[in-house]
């Protein structure tokens, strides 16, 4: 990696291949002399000097993050996930928590496999258990937080998916990534607090109305898709 | 490696300049949440729970949210070698320079584009890959190790939309090449070329004649100008006396690369056969293309190429690139004959033939050279310090005899009038030039 240079840049170490001339000053009359003008040589120089024809601003310090932190974070909210969906007496033995994190690991190896799927079923299975066998409250505020991990762990493989473990992240994209998905997040927060509203209202909406209403909000994402 | 932002009116050459937004693929990402999405509504109608459409929400909202920015048009791509677009062609770097290449990406909408390029270890350019945000300029630096043609390539990039919803098909770049011309080494020479015989240049004539080297005072004859009387001496002696020139002329030098086979290299600690003859090349073409010499350069070996004479920069920085696409002869060819393409050739130019004299050919070559009484030097550009590819019980043995047979070749050959010297830069030719221009003329 190389900073910008200025235009008609000297040769960095010597006046051209006849590097030895003694003189120093005397143009050379045959090797490429990088301080002449003209003819292939200058060819050659445009192309290691081409920052300075574009005069394009550098950013010579781009802070990247490493794909492998970012592989952790994957792994680390699809292991939250799974742990918050899961019934209390599990997250308290070692089994199932390792289990867990067995998963998230995974997924984060393969972020473009069916392991991201496959945690997302788990966790919603984990939810079932605790709510049906275990008879633990629904809460909605719960299953939003849990929704939201899940979504993040799934964003987050969606990127890591594409992106090679070696290579690094600009932290412009992970910026731009941060604030669309925290947007994400709190338009859920704010549809999951209507809906909770909307369900608690002592009238609340029948079954019949509530299928017209999903059905609605389905043809309504339809549309903002189509639209887009 | 880096990348930078770009300003949007230098577009970067479109790789597929067909391609359109239809080339936008779904993700396994976008299936997933798709399918996940849809699976939690339904199973929160038919178990009629609010929190798993609670949990849907997120993935409902986030893909929608997403999708609503993806690109109108492909992703386009350009490889950038010397400030201009790279279409097949060949961009030139001087040895041990950096090379530096740019890949240009553009696209439309939140794209994220993964450039990949391949491994080039002549280049010093390892694999890797870049991410980056389009559009952007994504910088690759190696050094020129070595002269030559090489290839830097391809280049991959992958685009990618929507925060991985959505991926465009691999855009690859075809390698572009890099002709890295020689970086010649140190060499003067102060030794009179043998036979100069052009009209004007720095070698001073044999002949005496107009011009402005004094060469001394004769008798005053028929046809002498009575301006060129040397008047101190007619007074000294009481008879006219002139004083005697010889004009200056430019000479005609062949330098005959042996290119029938290659030994040495990096990986054995030591400039090739092939480094150390196309850097003398260089060098003493350098050198007498700034004396204003017509200087030839030839093949020795199967592919018999020639660059015609010429002299001034332009015509050196031609010889670089003429010397940077030199290759040696493929392993186990057998089909050049043992005469040097000298034919067409003036007779008084000065031959310098860079030969490992590794090959009888060689020898054949110098020693038909020399019975037709051309003036000739051969430079030995086997390196010092040469080692074996493989230790056996007969190595020793058989380097001994290898050896002693070259060194009775050598011996053989300065016996018929061919003077042999070892490379060693600056100087090193000025003994045996003397020696040739000496015996050139006596035969005269």
């Amino acid at each position: 990696m190389s900073g910008p240079r200025p235009a008609g840049r000297p040769g960095p170490r010597r006046p051209g291949p006849g590097r030895a001339d003694p003189g120093g000053a005397e143009p050379r009359s045959g090797g490429p002399d990088r301080r002449a003008e003209g003819g292939p040589d200058r060819r050659a120089e445009g192309g290691l000097d081409r920052r300075a024809a574009t005069g394009v601003p550098s950013r010579a310090a781009t802070a990247a993050l490493p794909s492998l932190v970012w592989r952790f974070l994957v792994w680390a909210c699809g292991t939250a996930a799974l742990l918050a969906a899961m019934p209390p007496d599990y997250r308290a033995g070692a089994m199932m928590p390792l289990f867990a994190a067995l998963l998230g690991l995974l997924a984060a190896a393969e972020p473009e496999g069916v392991w991201v799927l496959a945690l997302e079923v788990t966790t919603v299975g984990a939810w079932l258990v605790t709510t049906v066998a275990y008879g633990h409250d629904p809460s909605p505020l719960t299953a939003l937080a849990i929704g939201s991990l899940l979504y993040v762990h799934h964003a987050m493989a969606a990127l890591a998916a594409h992106v090679p473990v070696r290579a690094r992240l600009p932290v412009p994209l992970l910026t731009a990534w941060a604030g669309r998905t925290g947007g994400v997040l709190a338009a859920s927060a704010a549809v999951c607090a209507a809906l909770t509203a909307l369900v608690a209202l002592p009238a609340g909406p029948s079954p019949a109305v509530a299928v017209v209403l999903g059905a609605a909000g389905a043809l309504a994402v339809a549309f903002a898709l189509t639209r887009s | 490696m880096r990348s930078r932002r770009r300003t949007p009116e230098r577009a970067a050459a479109p790789a597929d300049p067909g391609g359109s937004a239809a080339g936008w693929a779904p993700t396994a990402a976008l299936r997933r949440a798709a399918m996940f999405g849809c699976g939690l509504c339904l199973l929160a109608v038919g178990l009629g729970r609010p929190d798993l459409l609670a949990m849907a929400v997120p993935f409902a909202l986030g893909t929608v949210w997403t999708l609503r920015a993806r690109p109108g048009g492909p992703p386009r791509a350009a490889l950038r070698l010397g400030g201009a677009d790279v279409t097949g062609g060949i961009a030139d770097a001087v040895e041990d320079d950096a090379v530096e290449v740019a890949v240009a990406v553009e696209a439309e909408g939140a794209t994220l584009c993964v450039v990949g390029p391949a491994a080039s270890p002549t280049l010093g350019l390892a694999a890797g890959h870049h991410v980056t945000l389009p559009p952007a300029m994504v910088e690759i630096t190696g050094t020129a190790h070595r002269w030559g043609v090489h290839l830097l390539g391809p280049v991959r990039v992958r685009a990618v939309a929507c925060d991985g919803l959505l991926a465009f098909p691999t855009l690859t770049l075809p390698a572009a090449g890099v002709r890295v011309l020689p970086l010649a080494g140190p060499f003067t020479s102060r030794a009179p070329v043998p036979r100069p015989g052009g009209m004007s240049g720095v070698h001073r004539s044999h002949r005496f004649g107009e011009g402005g080297e004094l060469a001394g005072v004769r008798p005053y004859g028929p046809g002498d100008r009575p301006r060129r009387i040397d008047w101190r001496t007619t007074l000294r002696t009481g008879e006219p006396y002139v004083g005697a020139t010889r004009p200056e002329r430019d000479a005609e030098i062949v330098l005959l690369l042996d290119v029938l086979h290659e030994a040495g290299g990096e990986e054995y600690g030591v400039p090739s056969v092939l480094d150390t003859a196309v850097r003398a090349a260089a060098a003493i073409a350098e050198h007498h293309v700034r004396q204003g010499d017509r200087v030839w350069l030839m093949e020795f070996g199967p592919r018999m190429r020639r660059l015609r004479p010429g002299t001034g920069r332009r015509h050196h920085l031609a010889q670089l690139a003429w010397l940077a696409e030199t290759r040696p002869m493929p392993e186990g060819r057998e089909t050049s004959g043992d005469r040097p393409p000298v034919a067409g050739l003036p007779p008084n130019a000065l031959v310098v033939m860079l030969t490992p004299l590794l090959d009888s050919r060689s020898a054949a070559a110098l020693a038909a050279l020399a019975r037709a009484r051309r003036p000739l030097v051969a430079v030995d550009t086997l390196p010092p310090g040469l080692r074996r590819r493989a230790t056996g019980e007969w190595s020793d043995v058989a380097e001994r005899l290898w050896r002693l047979e070259r060194e009775n070749t050598v011996g053989r050959l300065r016996e018929a009038g061919v003077p042999v010297e070892a490379w060693h830069g600056a100087g090193s030719l000025d003994a045996v030039l003397r020696d040739v221009a000496r015996i050139a003329a006596a035969r005269r």
